[in-house]
């Protein structure tokens, strides 16, 4: 494992010649109350770059700020401080080259699975039959062929997280943001979920920030993981994770990925082992 | 890759037969619960005599025909069209601008609180002025219905549009959607089981409205109602009474069937919760 210093999080200007694919320089969140006066500071001073084609996952502990730097990078929400860069250009609001998986699925149930997976194609304007090709195409590939023509509510909630997921592939995004996407399934699904996303993620290698609770599955699909500490939110370490590609199941009882867990828990948590 | 769960609709032979037993229940309760109120009726117009309560035989076997025979069904028939103009003229207003108030702060600060005050006055106190504004003819009767039925389908149309703006922002704003595509492929179809029970509440007042009307201005149904009861020949009132009941309970119910079809396909938590069961 290699951790790296908070200041190398964030490229010098000298090396502008490899520009990463994302970088969040200096950005900071805080709500005003009510009355207007400035809130509380959810997070302060976040940098981080990710080279394009990584798989990167952010932890933390509830509070942190994960999904709200989830929804500043995908240009949802403008950043009280700071500025996010994809690409070189500031990102101010959605574009299209961002796919966006939510933990609730937000699928539209008055919407077969195909129409639901062709939501992100109409907006690209492809035609109605290109539009039902390419859905069955994503949909394939999450394992849910011959689903096209039920409706979510006929499906289980593990098999509606994987329709979004596809609504999101369809875009064929170049950055892919998911935030606790596995967070409302249970243990089981989970697990093969976390395998199908591997799976897919080995085969198409787009750049993914991960936000997620669960250390093991963030070690799991990872290259790279980011612990992010609560109050202000920052990030505290960046941690590599060098397994080796294709990963399966059986990376799961590696003694290893059991010691990286230990010292991220330890890390989000000081001080409870002792 | 395989599919590695299955579909909740694939389960439910367990599921049906739940179904088939409460189905089985709730006919059982509502045949006891109808049948004692007709028992109970036939008993007190025994006791009271067809002064004051025909028997339901009397109703049945003397109202029954006669409204059928004595033109009661061409004058009822003439309501109906005051109500169906009423209402389409309730529906084009109120769920456009119900639309318009979910969308806008500024149109629900605007008309609001003048629809909340409508709703809360008691609709025959505005008879009057009403009758001095547009007389008594139909333009009143129909207007009679509007002003009833109103505040339903607008108050249900901007509380769907207002909850499923907030609720799909994120997905609609991230998939760079337009406001009028937005509108369009999210927003008034999320919105529609909200719109169709408005519609529903809707036509079951809009049915009040236009008796009362009638009654105000002594024409049409409401008027057949006040001169067989002033004659007391209440098997025919009852008769035509129970008519326009069962007018309404119909209209609502063939609304409701729908409402339930597309309830079924948004409320995803109902039905897995149903199957989880």
């Amino acid at each position: 494992m290699t951790r790296q210093t908070l200041d190398s999080l964030v490229a010098s200007p000298g090396e502008e010649a490899t520009r990463p694919f994302l970088r969040l320089d200096g950005i900071g969140m805080s709500f005003p109350t009510k009355e207007g006066a400035p809130g509380t500071l959810v997070i302060d001073g976040l940098s981080f770059d990710i080279d394009e084609g990584q798989f990167c996952s952010i932890v933390g502990p509830s509070g942190c700020g994960k999904s709200t730097a989830l929804r500043i990078i995908d240009g949802l929400q403008p950043p009280s401080t700071g500025q996010v860069m994809i690409d070189g250009q500031v990102v101010r609001k959605p574009s299209l080259d961002i796919g966006f998986v939510f933990q609730h699925y937000n699928l539209l149930p008055w919407r077969t699975v195909g129409d639901n997976v062709a939501l992100s194609l109409e907006v690209l304007g492809v035609d109605r039959k290109a539009r039902a090709e390419r859905a069955s195409r994503w949909l394939e590939l999450v394992g849910l062929r011959g689903y096209e023509d039920h409706f979510p509510a006929q499906l289980s909630g593990g098999m509606q997280q994987r329709v979004g997921l596809a609504r999101a592939l369809a875009l064929e995004p170049r950055l892919l943001l998911m935030d606790e996407p596995f967070g409302a399934l249970d243990a089981q699904t989970r697990v093969l979920l976390q395998e199908q996303l591997v799976k897919i993620w080995e085969s198409r290698r787009a750049t993914v920030v991960f936000v997620t609770h669960d250390i093991e599955e963030a070690l799991f699909l990872s290259d790279r993981v980011l612990v992010m500490a609560a109050n202000p939110g920052r990030v505290v370490a960046d941690i590599a994770v060098d397994f080796p590609r294709p990963r399966d199941h059986a990376l799961r009882a590696d003694a290893r990925l059991a010691e990286m867990k230990a010292e991220i828990w330890d890390l989000l948590h000081p001080g409870l082992h002792q | 890759m395989s599919t590695v769960e299955a579909p909740v609709g694939a389960a439910p032979l367990r599921l049906r037969a739940f179904r088939q037993r409460r189905r089985g229940v709730v006919w059982t309760r509502r045949v006891l619960l109808y049948g004692a109120i007709l028992v109970a009726w036939q008993l007190l117009a025994l006791k009271e005599g067809p002064f004051f309560l025909p028997t339901l035989d009397a109703i049945a076997f003397d109202g029954v025909p006669a409204v059928f025979t004595q033109g009661y069904a061409g004058t009822f028939a003439e309501s109906l069209q005051q109500l169906a103009i009423g209402l389409v003229i309730c529906y084009a207003v109120a769920i456009p601008l119900g639309m318009l108030i979910g969308l806008s702060r500024i149109a629900d600060r605007f008309v609001m609180p003048f629809a909340d005050a409508f709703f809360i006055t008691p609709t025959a106190a505005l008879l009057p002025l009403v009758i001095l504004v547009v007389g008594t003819g139909l333009s009143f009767r129909v207007f009679v219905v509007v002003l009833f039925a109103f505040y339903y389908p607008l108050v249900n149309t901007a509380a769907g549009v207002r909850y499923n703006v907030a609720k799909y922002r994120e997905l609609s704003d991230s998939l760079c959607l337009s406001g009028p595509a937005k509108l369009w492929k999210i927003v008034l179809p999320a919105s529609a089981p909200y719109v169709v029970v408005g519609v529903r509440l809707g036509l079951g007042i809009a049915v009040q409205g236009m008796i009362v009307a009638e009654l105000w201005v002594a024409v049409g149904t409401g008027s057949l109602l006040i001169n067989l009861g002033a004659q007391r020949r209440l098997p025919e009132f009852f008769a035509l009474t129970g008519m326009v009941i069962v007018l309404s309970l119909a209209l609502t119910e063939l609304v409701r069937a729908y409402e339930r079809r597309l309830f079924a396909r948004h409320q995803l938590e109902v039905r897995l919760d149903a199957t989880q069961g």
